[in-house]
């Protein structure tokens, strides 16, 4: 093989050492390659040095799961050839590629006002002008500039970039014109605030189709600072009890914050659940093919009484007004006994109605006023051992799927720190707790 | 003055090819062993899932010069081994199957590292050291019989004198002395191992040379009316800032069949790298092979006429240090 029979003849031969670099690199086989890029740089001039430098961050990165690495290798790039515009681009990139936009913006902006001297690297894409614009443009819609983001988009769909950024920018700008031709919707979240709703209001904020946030807190929480015009705080008394599992506040705080609704359609969140991009996304393109006089919720419990998942509603302002328009509960049961938390009540669900079942329940008297009679008389009825629970069931079945849509399970990936989840625990849910989705649902 | 052994032997006629094939994850092949069986080269290569960053001082990371890039989501440095064959070129690589024997690890380093190949008694054997077995990383040298590619036999071997050491590894098993090890070469000291018993020192020699610590290594192999094999030593320092370097060095040693060492040569390097490691060395037909690991990330095969290595080992020709012939 002549390239390591060159090597091993001038091992310190910067042509015969990236020669052998380059037939490792050229199979596939990073680590074998980066010793010898790494050899490049410790006996290269100056641009061999930046080609090895280059070749040794790509190395650590295609081998995967070593960012760190890759990170120190390619900031020494920019570090020591900052005339260079290889390094800004891939830090640019590296940081797309973790979401972490600031500093995808950041690189690609250095990059853009740095020289950028050019020469051909193996492999390597030569950085345009264009290419750092790019990256601001995709990166800049996460860090509220959106507005910059739609400019440099237009600017470079007629560009020389190649084809896979030019298919990007489409897609894009085709997500743009779709929700700029759709009406918008406001997004209520209800609750208290929490250490995560300034992230969820932003998060919110960032998508074409949100009109307004509207938080809906309690008196006592601080209020929301905020430099967008499109978002309004309202911070409701509170009801004189909580409501067992505080079902009055969930009442109370999503009726006022539904109220505010300036759009024909809304969507009602909590203050501290932080949902997937993705998950929004795509919340928002079953929304507009299933909308119709159901309300869509993200999980449906088909076992139990009237009772959807209340941990977000989507649907016409009227309709989620009319869910949360009803009786507070009068009975508290943790005004009765002392309860620990909520997994404690979870054992008590024969001595008071479900909060969903209550909501629920309440709604869909609506389709069927007499559902109204298990209300009056919950022991009976709507409690899980309640004496006429078949018979009731019996008319859930029939009554819910009429009321509520579920949402497929891949719009539910969320965190939720107040309960430690890093992620929906969907098996859990589906297994434990009998949470059905849209896709288990249309099975059936 | 040849610029590195390799050098000397491709000027002599000798050749080099590079070991490399796709494998199932990244990270470094290397450290492979070779052995002629039944006039079949069998060659043994060791993976991790590690690459290994080594620099000069003007170039290194914050962690270092010397630094182990495994995945940030797996800090252990676990070894699998994959058997091929060479004819042409190399053939046939597989994994090794080791799953009937292997437990959860309780250490980082994970598998069985270093692997010399050998065959003693119709078997094929891998011989290396383990240290995943205790939370502490004790290492014990490990023999495992390997039929079709899978691990049917797992033998740890106890140390001699009490089993008490903390780490043993760098055993060179001596092909033609069923289980048999040369286990440190200055002074030359051969164990006997007993399959699920005791492991017997059968020889230890006067020390002599007292310079560095010369270690396995290749295998032993019988060479005409001696043995050989090739050594590395090592120098180890701390960079001004405290962290961990090295440079890995070999020499060929030549034994009489009573264990005395009559030659050594000075100490080379393969192809001027300073971690290198050779763990394998074989005979077949005219030529000697020998197997080294570059790096920690790559491998490669030597193939030495066997006249050129003769003149190293009979006539004293330093292949770093004497002008070629």
């Amino acid at each position: 093989m002549k390239e390591l029979i060159h090597y091993i003849n001038n091992p310190t031969d910067t042509f015969g050492i990236k020669n052998l670099a380059e037939w490792y690199w050229k199979r596939g086989d990073w680590a074998g390659s980066l010793s010898f890029w790494t050899r490049l740089v410790e006996y290269g001039n100056d641009e061999e040095r930046y080609d090895g430098l280059i070749h040794t961050s790509l190395s650590i990165w295609k081998m995967g799961n070593r960012r760190t690495h890759v990170k120190d290798s390619l900031f020494r790039c920019v570090t020591d050839f900052p005339h260079r515009g290889e390094g800004y681009l891939l830090l640019s990139k590296l940081f797309e590629e973790e979401g972490s936009w600031t500093e995808c913006y950041m690189w690609a902006k250095k990059g853009l006002e740095s020289p950028n001297e050019t020469r051909p690297l193996l492999d390597v894409e030569i950085p345009t002008i264009e290419h750092f614009r790019f990256q601001m443009g995709v990166s800049g819609w996460w860090i509220g500039k959106a507005e910059e983001s739609l400019g440099i988009h237009l600017e470079l769909r007629d560009s020389s970039l190649p084809k896979p950024y030019l298919d990007a920018i489409k897609r894009n700008l085709t997500l743009w014109d779709r929700t700029e031709s759709e009406e918008k919707i406001d997004i209520v979240l209800q609750g208290p605030i929490s250490h995560i709703t300034k992230y969820i209001v932003q998060r919110f904020l960032s998508f074409p189709f949100v009109n307004r946030v509207i938080l809906s807190n309690w008196v006592d929480d601080e209020i929301f600072v905020t430099h967008s015009n499109r978002v309004k705080q309202i911070r409701s008394e509170y009801p004189p009890t909580p409501g067992t599992n505080n079902t009055n506040y969930q009442i109370v705080s999503s009726l006022n914050g539904v109220r505010e609704v300036q759009t024909h359609y809304c969507a009602k969140f909590r203050t501290d659940q932080l949902y997937d991009t993705e998950s929004i996304w795509k919340m928002w393109d079953f929304f507009l093919t299933h909308r119709s006089c159901k309300i869509l919720c993200g999980g449906i419990y088909p076992h139990l009484l009237f009772h959807p998942k209340d941990h977000y509603f989507w649907g016409k302002k009227g309709d989620l007004q009319n869910l949360f328009d009803i009786p507070l509960e009068q009975r508290n049961l943790e005004g009765l006994i002392r309860i620990k938390d909520r997994f404690e009540l979870s054992h008590w669900y024969n001595e008071f109605v479900r909060v969903e079942t209550y909501i629920g329940s309440h709604y869909c008297a609506r389709i069927l006023p007499e559902i109204n009679r298990f209300i009056i008389n919950p022991k009976e009825y709507l409690y899980d051992d309640s004496p006429h629970w078949k018979e009731v069931f019996d008319i859930s079945k029939d009554i819910t799927p009429q009321a509520f849509l579920p949402f497929p399970k891949e719009c539910n990936c969320m965190k939720w720190p107040k309960l430690g989840w890093d992620s929906y625990p969907f098996d859990e849910q589906f297994n434990s707790y009998g949470e059905r989705w849209y896709e288990d649902i249309k099975k059936k | 003055m040849a610029k590195s052994f390799t050098q000397f032997i491709i000027e002599r006629g000798g050749n080099i090819h590079p070991l490399q094939f796709k494998t199932d994850s990244n990270g470094g092949l290397f450290n492979p062993s070779i052995l002629n069986v039944g006039d079949e080269l069998i060659i043994n290569i060791r993976h991790c899932q590690y690459a290994l960053l080594h620099t000069t001082s003007e170039w290194e990371s914050r962690w270092g010069g010397l630094i182990y890039l495994n995945p940030e989501t797996d800090i252990t440095l676990t070894t699998t081994n994959w058997l091929g064959s060479w004819r042409r070129g190399l053939e046939g690589v597989k994994k090794i199957d080791t799953s009937v024997f292997d437990t959860t690890p309780l250490w980082e380093f994970v598998g069985l590292e270093d692997c010399r190949l050998t065959y003693w008694d119709d078997k094929l054997f891998l011989s290396g050291v383990r240290r995943d077995t205790e939370t502490t990383g004790i290492g014990r040298m490990e023999l495992s019989e390997i039929r079709n590619g899978k691990e049917v036999s797992r033998f740890r071997i106890p140390a001699p004198n009490g089993d008490s050491t903390y780490c043993e590894k760098n055993w060179m098993p001596v092909t033609d002395l069923p289980y048999h090890y040369v286990k440190w070469m200055d002074p030359v000291e051969v164990v006997k191992i007993n399959i699920n018993g005791d492991t017997e020192c059968v020889h230890i020699g006067e020390k002599v040379f007292n310079g560095k610590d010369m270690r396995g290594g290749s295998q032993v192999i019988p060479f005409g009316e001696h043995r050989i094999c090739i050594v590395h030593e090592t120098d180890y320092w701390r960079d001004m800032r405290g962290y961990k370097d090295a440079i890995y060095r070999h020499r060929i040693v030549v034994m009489d069949t009573d264990w005395n060492v009559i030659h050594r040569t000075e100490p080379f390097h393969f192809m001027g790298g300073r971690i290198e490691f050779c763990s394998g060395i074989t005979q077949y037909r005219d030529k000697i092979w020998i197997t080294f690991g570059y790096s920690d990330n790559s491998a490669y095969l030597l193939e030495v006429p066997i006249e050129v290595f003769k003149t190293i080992c009979y006539e004293g020709i330093n292949p770093l240090h004497k002008q070629s012939n």
